[in-house]
């Protein structure tokens, strides 16, 4: 097992520059995800890490080993990495059968027969394909592919794991399902594991840290999922990570008041803050189940511009001054106490808490 | 209610396969209906054979007091005649003709006249949205703009009638849920009838006025408003299509009801539902009506956490059952082999037919 | 996407081997033939070239050439469009079957189809006029097959499947709710066809019929069979007379080099024409799903119409198939088809005793096993540079090979006559060597485009997934990519052997006393007058060739197509 370095990575092709200055440590036996949305360059940084790609800057360390510098020519070949991936299209052999594909790395490692066929069917048990040994991939249903790859990708006990996207094609069950595997075996093997996705549910439930890309290849902030999920750096993390809320405020009478709304904000602003919203710099920001919502009083007054009922949640569009915000109600209860909006109805909000953003870390898009 | 279309005993064979077996449904003029269920339980047959591209086996339909499909009379109308708007799931826009020649098709088959027709062409292109890029070919949008495309040809010529079948399956969540919006505020404008064909139930509960979920057959297992079928399933199958469930099955003990091999946990509840001796119903509940507590309630242990961003995710050990249950992130967490508290308070019966127990 | 900075290695030699092949074996010959062509002792004749185009013959074979190849195209075109409808959009019984008979021609060779039809309609002597003539006691035949007319008739018969394949295949993929929603929106049957399905159809129209419009123009078998009698001569056949009529001289060859320019410029301006029809017409019109397509119900017109398309399967693909193994079965030719005057003595003399045949025999096995090896394995390395390196250059590779797919069986012919007839120092004239040559010449576009769809299909990630595994390239190579492209490379293998086996075009040109091949074989003993032992080489060919489809099909698990000859 191993740690990953990436000191001031790289990657400038021609014209097209991805990304320049990337640097992480994934630490020894930790589950990392790499997230951001498509284009981020987020699989260019794990295809490096594996050696399909060479870095124009900067360098890799598997463990304590170089493996990959552009300014002291060094580029050891992905072969001699001891590393396990796992591809977004499972890239499982269709001409050999599940026991032979995941015997493969054993056998180039000329492991003896014995040995390796014993690693073999452990392996395969341990993906819980035991008895499905002498299937072909093209028997095989999408998920147990997948772990006919993640089996392969462990069999010879590699330092690190590389996973690109490897649920992306499974269906929303099998996702689920999976994402548990993972991790179980993460924690059984005590593999070093870097999951590539721009799925944050995915990285949310498996991760021990994330690390979300910008669209301009930018590490926008590393951290535990809980930490990042509550205590989000900036107004793009915020937005990438879930529903969001931007609403644009404007200061009157000494007041912060909802642009276009005549009720101030009732919640607590630091002086700093309300500096920046001066200079007009901030936007505010949060979710929708941090509004409170009743039909008399409350902080802010707005207007149910629309409703949608979605299952467990209740979600409702409000207008309040020139802004709409989004609010729900955990449906259950709020039906069956008949605190239920309609359409066309005034009601209060009130904001549990309220984050500030810079306007500019507001993506149009995550 | 005036019933605007009304299907009366359809029935549809396949070789041996009851697709639609004597499916009874009226739908009111203006009314948004989904026709919610599994793969292949005759949904998409039923659509078809609203839209005329098969034919009943037996039965009849009716659209206003118009027969338009009946074995009684031996009748049929083709698609063509029928004068319904209809959106597909693939979209099925002509790549070869621009999106205005796309939506202009349906008038200028119906002999319209060139101004009449680029005059309604625009009205329905300026709805979608898409006026901007009416000399544009297919290839060149997106797929949200592609079946603004479809619903533009199918409103153009204003029809009483739109049958969408899985039309947002093909795109995006965030295009879906804008999609989904749309739909509806054409449907306010137009005040068209919308029979909506979906395996997706979040789906149909954003758009429906009215849910009829479907089992195979096309059997129709509950035919309600969407907060009625989420709150008040009729039956096992019902529950458990819509949102998450847990399934628990108990044991009754000193006139309480306890989960399975966990009384020492401590009760659920005292409130027992009526059952045949020695067969107690089974109890199901939604992951995110049960509130988790530090102390007291039925103890349980956290076998797993997981975050799912606004949600976390938890399953608790109690005894031999495995519950799950949904707490939004702002509530206080419990970690893994925590000891917790479980307090149900939405409990729905059901027998070991599925059919729904009134809840004491 | 990525570039590498790796240093002067395997990959830059293996383009450098490949583009020296594709250069000698193919670019080569086609530019001598134009710089022949246009220079004439070291200088720049135009004057020349005029003066050649206006003389009569050659100007009318031009002329002949566009003329059968535009009439069979329209003719194939409308036969294949009708035939594809027919088949995949109505509820006509019997679809399978039909479809497999509809491509029956495409396995058997054009020209043996026109000495079928020799015997059946030439004007005096052919069978069906004969009995015409006698029924009705006319002096007149009842059609003469010695004319542009029949010409245009065989031809179209055994091309309209380009067509027919391209059609049927788009039709059966096409996504059915495009017509549905055409239906939904009040178009009826007729106005759906107009508007839509026609439409969306007509890249793979144009895709079949420029096919057809090509191997037309390159076509030598069907005009040599049928057109000299009638001294109708469209460009390949007047090259072949002018050059063996002059024994090889000069004059002779520079009018072939010039007509041949002709050709190749066609050809290419065919091919562009193709690829702007499939780009600006590349609409997904396949669907995702498979659901059954809108069948129009034939109702009163089923039968007629099924009984139309047997009745033409029975008179294009049976009757001449049919004459030729009973016309082999004949002691001499002209005797009436009873059981006595049958005898299996002329098929084991053309393949025991006699000579010419014998030799044809073994010269097109060895000659076409050979080519198709080496194109074969030659053609999977060069396409693997241009699939699957990143290398840079190899676009000159991928324009390489394709350009023999423009150049005519006869142009390369000629083109390799003057390449390897000693003036780099190699003479392989009169040869096997030099026919060997031409056909890898002829068919490396066919290898190139298997090989490459191979190799396309397998993904770049199971490479990947070997070399995380531990493999270094070769091991990779080894283990994963060759055993999934060998069905690819199979495929290369007999789309070249077959046609090579039974063609006619190339070798006519490039034969010498003891290299003839079957083709030639056959359309020496037809103009000798050895009719029966035409015919019986002709039945051995026809039988050989339905045994290795049989073969390939057993062995792919797929049908293959032949294509002309």
């Amino acid at each position: 097992m191993a740690d990953v370095r990436l000191e001031n990575l790289a990657a400038v092709f021609g014209t097209h520059r991805v990304f320049e200055g990337f640097t992480l440590t994934i630490r020894d036996g930790e589950c990392f995800t790499l997230l951001g949305p498509s284009g981020c360059g987020k699989s260019v940084v794990m295809r490096m890490i594996a050696g399909f790609e060479h870095p124009s800057a900067g360098e890799v360390f598997i463990g304590d080993r170089l493996v990959s510098s552009a300014a002291k020519k060094v580029h050891v070949p992905t072969e001699s990495r001891n590393i396990g991936v796992v591809f977004q299209d499972y890239a499982v052999w269709p001409h050999k059968t599940v026991f032979e594909n995941v015997v493969y790395p054993l056998q180039i490692q000329k492991v003896p027969a014995a040995e390796a066929k014993a690693r073999t069917m452990e392996a395969i048990a341990q993906v819980h394909l035991g008895g499905l040994e002498d299937r072909y991939p093209s028997q095989l249903s999408g998920g147990q592919q997948q772990r006919v790859a993640l089996a392969r990708a462990l069999v010879s006990k590699p330092k690190i794991m590389l996973l690109d996207e490897p649920l992306s094609n499974l269906d929303a069950n099998l996702r689920e399902e999976m994402r548990f595997e993972i991790k179980d075996l993460q924690r059984r093997t005590g593999v070093t594991i870097l999951y590539v996705t721009h799925d944050q549910e995915v990285a949310l439930a498996i991760s021990d840290r994330i690390g979300i890309m910008g669209k301009d290849g930018s590490l926008r902030q590393v951290g535990d999922p809980h930490e990042i999920y509550t205590n989000p750096g900036d107004g793009f993390v915020f937005n990438f990570l879930g529903v969001a809320n931007f609403i644009p405020v404007e200061r009157r009478n000494g007041a912060v008041h909802i642009q276009g709304s005549d009720l101030p904000l009732q919640v607590e602003i630091s002086p700093a803050a309300r500096e920046r919203i001066a200079r007009g710099e901030v936007l505010a920001a949060c979710r929708p189940f941090e509004i409170d919502l009743v039909r008399e009083g409350g902080a802010t007054r707005g207007l149910v511009r629309r409703r949608v009922f979605l299952g467990p949640i209740v979600t409702y569009f409000i207008t309040v001054g020139q802004v709409e915000i989004r609010a729900q109600q955990e449906a259950a209860e709020a039906f069956r106490d008949g605190r239920a909006l309609e359409e066309g109805e005034a009601c209060g909000l009130t904001f549990q808490a309220l984050r500030w953003y810079d306007k500019a870390s507001v993506g149009k898009e995550a | 209610m005036t019933a605007h279309v009304i299907l009366r005993n359809v029935t549809k064979r396949f070789g041996s396969v009851v697709a639609v077996d004597n499916l009874n449904l009226e739908i009111a003029r203006g009314e948004c209906l989904s026709l919610l269920g599994p793969s292949g339980c005759g949904k998409t047959t039923t659509l078809r054979m609203l839209a005329g591209f098969e034919d009943l086996d037996e039965g009849e339909i009716l659209v206003g007091d118009r027969v338009i499909s009946s074995r009684f009379k031996n009748y049929y109308l083709p698609p063509e005649k029928r004068d319904f708007g209809m959106v597909f799931q693939a979209f099925a826009v002509w790549p070869h003709l621009s999106v205005f020649d796309n939506v202009a098709f349906p008038l200028q088959i119906r002999g319209l006249s060139r101004p009449e027709i680029r005059e309604k062409t625009t009205k329905a292109l300026t709805y979608t949205g898409l006026l901007d890029v009416r000399d544009s070919y297919p290839n060149e949008l997106s797929g949200g703009q592609k079946q603004r495309i479809a619903l533009a040809r199918s409103i153009s010529f204003n029809p009483t009638v739109m049958l969408l079948d899985e039309p947002l399956s093909n795109l995006d969540p965030k295009m879906r849920e804008v999609m989904r919006f749309e739909i509806k505020e054409l449907q306010k404008r137009f005040n068209f009838t919308i029979i909506y064909v979906t395996h997706d139930q979040a789906e149909a509960m954003a758009l429906s006025d009215r849910i009829v979920v479907m089992d195979f057959g096309a059997l129709i297992q509950q035919d309600d408003t969407p907060v009625n079928v989420y709150l008040r399933p009729a039956n096992k199958f019902v529950f458990s299509f819509i949102g998450l469930s847990n399934f628990l099955a108990v044991e009754l003990a000193d006139g309480r009801i306890y989960l399975q091999g966990a009384r020492e946990a401590g009760p659920v509840t005292a409130a027992v539902p009526p059952h045949a001796p020695g067969k107690p119903p089974t109890l199901a509940c939604r992951p995110a009506e049960i509130e988790m507590v530090p102390t007291g309630g039925v103890r349980g242990v956290v076998t797993r956490r997981v975050l799912l961003g606004d949600i976390i995710d938890y399953r608790v050990q109690v005894g031999p059952t495995e519950v799950r249950v949904q707490r939004n992130v702002r509530k206080p967490v419990f970690s893994e082999e925590d000891q917790c508290g479980l307090v149900f308070s939405a409990l729905h019966w059901y027998d070991e037919s599925g059919a729904r127990v009134p809840t004491p | 996407m990525t570039g590498t900075d790796r240093k002067f290695g395997i990959a830059e030699i293996l383009l450098l081997f490949s583009v020296l092949v594709l250069v000698i074996v193919v670019a080569v010959p086609i530019l001598l033939i134009f710089w022949n062509a246009v220079v004439v002792d070291g200088g720049l004749n135009i004057a020349g070239i005029v003066k050649v185009l206006s003389e009569p013959d050659v100007f009318q074979a031009v002329v002949n050439s566009l003329v059968i190849a535009g009439a069979v195209t329209v003719v194939s075109t409308v036969l294949g469009v009708f035939f594809a409808w027919l088949v995949s959009r109505t509820d006509l019984p019997f679809k399978e079957t039909m479809k497999l008979l509809f491509l029956v021609p495409f396995m058997l060779p054009s020209f043996i189809g026109a000495i079928a039809w020799k015997m059946l309609l030439s004007p005096r002597a052919g069978l069906v006029n004969k009995w015409f003539m006698g029924l009705f006691g006319l002096e007149q035949p009842l059609f003469n097959i010695y004319s542009l007319g029949g010409i245009i008739a065989v031809e179209s018969m055994y091309l309209f499947p380009f067509v027919f394949i391209q059609v049927s295949g788009a039709l059966e993929r096409m996504d059915p709710t495009l017509e549905e929603s055409a239906r939904i929106s009040g178009a009826g049957l007729l106005t759906i066809t107009r508007r839509v399905t026609l439409p969306l159809m007509l890249p793979s129209i144009a895709a079949g019929a420029l096919l057809v419009a090509l191997y037309s123009l390159a076509h030598f078998g069907v005009p040599a069979v049928l057109g000299t009698e009638a001294a109708i001569f469209n460009i390949p056949t007047l090259i072949y007379q002018k050059i063996y009529a002059s024994g090889g001289r000069f004059e002779a060859i520079r009018a072939g080099t010039i007509l041949s320019s002709i050709l190749v410029t066609a050809a290419a301006l065919i091919l562009y024409a193709q690829n702007l029809i499939l780009t600006a017409g590349r609409f997904q019109v396949i669907a995702g799903k498979s659901v059954r397509p809108m069948l129009l119900k034939l109702r009163g017109l089923k039968y007629p119409l099924l009984s139309l398309s047997v009745l033409y399967i029975a008179i294009t693909v049976l009757l001449p198939t049919v004459t030729i193994f009973l016309v082999a079965l004949l002691r001499t030719y002209g005797l009436s088809f009873s059981l006595e005057n049958m005898t299996l003595h002329n098929i084991t003399y053309i393949l025991f005793t006699m000579k010419l045949t014998k030799d044809a025999i073994w010269n097109s096995f060895y000659l076409s096993l050979a080519a198709a090896l080496v194109t074969m394995l030659v053609g999977t390395l060069i396409s693997y540079v241009i699939v699957k390196m990143r290398v840079r250059g190899k676009f000159l590779l991928e324009f390489l090979g394709l350009l023999p797919f423009s150049v005519p069986g006869t142009v390369i012919a000629l083109g390799v006559i003057l390449m390897w007839s000693g003036k780099f120092g190699v003479n392989l004239y009169n040869t096997a060597w030099i026919i060997f040559v031409a056909y890898i010449a002829r068919y490396m576009a066919f290898a190139l485009k298997s090989t490459s769809a191979a190799l396309e299909q397998v993904g770049d990630s199971l490479e990947e997934a070997a070399r995380a595994c531990g493999a270094t390239h070769w091991q990779a190579m080894k283990d994963v990519v060759l055993p999934l492209i060998k069905p690819g490379m199979m495929a290369a293998f007999f789309l070249i052997f077959l046609p090579a086996l039974r063609e006619l075009t190339t070798s006519v040109l490039l034969y010498g006393p003891t290299t003839r091949t079957i083709g030639v074989a056959i359309y020496a003993l037809n103009e000798d007058g050895e009719t029966v032992y035409a015919a019986a080489l002709s039945a051995v060919a026809l039988f050989i060739i339905i045994v290795g489809h049989w073969v390939i099909k057993r062995i792919t698990g797929t049908t293959k197509i032949g294509g002309a000859s």
